[in-house]
């Protein structure tokens, strides 16, 4: 009797639980639990449910890491806003720029931008903003260079800015007088 | 419950207690990496929407104390000053569209024996 408490004592902080819930009552004196079975099924089917919710949480932690890497590179581009409120910052400036009317004034009025392809072509020129809403330019071109092809590098260049050719004057000696005025 | 019971359920569920608890830790972890992913993505797509042009080269027109000299120096275009009532300038074609570009705009121009003159509108003041 007393090698038999002592085997179940052994048992009780010794052995597997698999050969405990296997074991039979004769070995022990408190009778083993009837549910036994029970709960070892129960216990396959918990360690089942954590592996498979481990290896899903892994999955989307592995997800996470890649999306984050890619972030973080297009955060790293050669850009000068680089946090929240740099770009709060930002935003407001462009805000109270727009509010002011700044951008679509300059939009409007960039002139030297627009015609920089005719007019680099040309030895001598003159532009003048006004009288009243109209752009007038006078150049002068050499013998060889095509007046028309000038003439439409002036047109596609103020009509991105909302102007179009109003009049057009050829003073001779390939000197000519353009007006633009804003299109309607 | 006797303690045999209690040993039993311990050692029976004390593996699967532990992957959940991990499990649990993990998802939580991942949902902060994909919250500050998320973030940064936002931030990558708001910024595009910003003018960086407008905001980097206009937004001297916000300055109270801003004139037609403070952006010349402050943006460092290469010019020399004619007149300052209106402000004519002598510059190269690059320096008079670096003008524009920072907002200053022409309300004159004369281009001459390689020589170009501008004459500068008047300095917006705020609205």
């Amino acid at each position: 009797m007393t090698g038999t408490l002592q085997r179940y004592q052994r048992l009780r902080l010794q052995m597997p639980l698999l050969e405990l819930t296997d074991a039979t009552t004769s070995d022990v004196v408190e009778p083993f639990p009837a549910k036994a079975a029970q709960w070892q099924r129960a216990s396959r089917a918990a360690f089942a449910a954590g592996f498979l919710a481990l290896a899903g949480a892994l999955a989307v932690a592995g997800w996470s890491v890649c999306r984050l890497a890619s972030a973080s590179l297009q955060l790293k581009d050669p850009h000068p806003i680089k946090t929240q409120a740099a770009l709060h910052r930002a935003a407001r400036i462009q805000e109270a720029l727009q509010q002011r009317g700044v951008p679509q004034a300059l939009r409007k009025g960039r002139f030297l931008t627009a015609a920089e392809p005719a007019l680099k072509t040309s030895a001598k020129w003159q532009l003048q903003v006004g009288p009243g809403r109209t752009v007038m330019l006078r150049f002068a071109l050499a013998p060889e260079q095509d007046y028309s092809d000038v003439l439409t590098s002036l047109d596609k260049g103020l009509s991105e800015m909302g102007w179009q050719r109003q009049t057009h004057e050829d003073l001779g000696s390939h000197e000519h007088i353009i007006v633009y005025a804003p299109r309607p | 419950m006797s303690k045999l019971e209690q040993f039993i359920l311990f050692h029976l569920f004390k593996a699967p207690a532990l992957l959940l608890a991990v499990a649990v830790a993990v998802g939580l972890a991942a949902g902060a990496l994909l919250h500050e992913a998320r973030r940064i993505e936002s931030l990558v797509r708001s910024r595009a929407k910003v003018d960086m042009e407008l905001v980097q080269y206009n937004s001297h027109f916000l300055s109270t104390n801003s004139s037609v000299e403070s952006v010349l120096s402050g943006f460092q275009i290469p010019c020399r000053i004619l007149t300052n009532h209106p402000v004519q300038l002598e510059l190269d074609y690059e320096a008079a569209e670096q003008l524009e570009k920072v907002g200053l705009l022409v309300g004159a121009a004369e281009f001459q024996n390689g020589r170009l003159t501008v004459t500068l509108k008047d300095y917006p003041t705020a609205k």
